[in-house]
């Protein structure tokens, strides 16, 4: 019996010892997501509460120019666009990089590769980096879907796109396209954070 | 014959300057490589070819295999598919990366990630100093004087 209350007081310690690590900031699975003034590549102003397709709610991607991961993504982004944007949930993008650290994530160099993907949803640049900090986002691709609900914006799905980057063809588990599809049947999302492989964001050195 | 021999030599040549071996591994060998040791420290570096900035930190390895040559353990891994293992040997060989490596064969990504370090959301470069039960984890690229501070921070910790 000693033996067992020993054993919990050194579980109770373990847990005190995990908790005083830092916590990972940035947004959960229910969380509350705030709303953000980001310039769109045709140099327009936008925000979640007056993009007029976001009525349900909305795919936030954070996403770049020259990562190969996010070029693997393109035509898949472009294709979540078409299906959800009917749905009420549109792909919004946000490249968030430093393009002092790789020119190809410049503002220019984003206009010119929406064009030439044909890039069907707004293409944002987070200048100040704030909302990919807020967020929580570390790699690109990293989506975020939000729920809207009255004039709040909810986070119900934190993570990747799919599970396999490589080939598209040879996709099981389609994780955002599932967390959608559970939200408009109105149904908890079954997989909420879903991690994988990605670049990391460039952040601006201090 | 002998042509065949002498550019048989010359490759042989080539390759023995710097023996780059990649292993290729699964999620088990990952974890059990990721065993922590009590005595030693061991940097973990996950990487990739295509990886612009893991490409330009590798010379930091190279440079604390051979500063700290019999006291840290490199272990480098390679998060390249596994068609582009030659992508990722031919890197290796530029930066002159002698000691041997890993290629981790699982594209499943979300079966392992959390296993690895449940802080990474899998964006790389991702490190890890690693010392018995401490642990520095750091998602970003690195460089020298920080990686150096970190190592010497463990190899002085008990």
């Amino acid at each position: 019996m000693n033996k067992f209350f020993i054993s919990i007081a050194v579980m109770c310690m373990t847990c005190l010892l995990w908790s005083n690590k830092p916590i990972s900031e940035g947004y959960k699975p229910g969380d509350k997501a705030r709303d953000f003034t980001l310039k769109n590549i045709d140099g327009k102003m936008l925000s979640l509460a007056t993009f007029p397709e976001a009525t349900k709610g909305a795919i936030v991607i954070f996403t770049c120019n020259h990562c190969p991961f996010s070029k693997m993504y393109e035509d898949r982004i472009i294709a979540l666009d078409a299906k959800y944007k009917p749905k009420g949930y549109p792909v919004v993008a946000i490249n968030p990089n430093d393009p002092s650290r790789v020119p190809e994530d410049s503002f220019e160099k984003m206009i010119e590769r929406a064009k030439e993907k044909g890039f069907t949803f707004p293409y944002l640049v987070d200048e100040t980096q704030e909302i990919a900090k807020t967020y929580g986002a570390t790699n690109t691709p990293h989506v975020f879907v939000l729920e809207k609900k009255g004039k709040d914006w909810i986070v119900r799905f934190v993570g990747a796109i799919d599970d396999n980057a490589k080939d598209a063809s040879q996709v099981k588990e389609r994780y955002v396209e599932e967390a959608v599809d559970n939200l408009i049947a109105g149904k908890k999302v079954k997989k909420a954070q879903v991690k994988a492989i990605g670049c990391t964001i460039k952040w601006k050195q201090s | 014959m002998k042509k065949i021999l002498l550019l048989l030599g010359f490759f042989l040549n080539g390759a023995m300057l710097f023996a780059q071996n990649i292993q290729v591994i699964r999620k088990k060998e990952l974890l059990e490589l990721l065993k922590p040791a009590e005595q030693q420290v061991v940097v973990y570096n996950f990487w990739a070819s295509w990886c612009a900035p893991c490409v330009k930190e590798m010379p930091i390895f190279k440079q604390t295999a051979e500063k700290f040559a019999d006291k840290v353990k490199i272990v480098l891994i390679s998060l390249d598919f596994i068609e582009d293992v030659e992508k990722a040997k031919k890197i290796l060989q530029k930066k002159e990366i002698s000691f041997d490596t890993f290629l981790l064969d699982e594209t499943q990504y979300n079966t392992w990630i959390d296993d690895v370090e449940p802080r990474w959301q899998g964006a790389i470069p991702m490190t890890i100093i690693q010392k018995g039960k401490k642990r520095i984890f750091i998602n970003q690229e690195l460089t020298w004087e920080q990686l150096e501070k970190e190592i010497h921070a463990l190899l002085t910790s008990k």
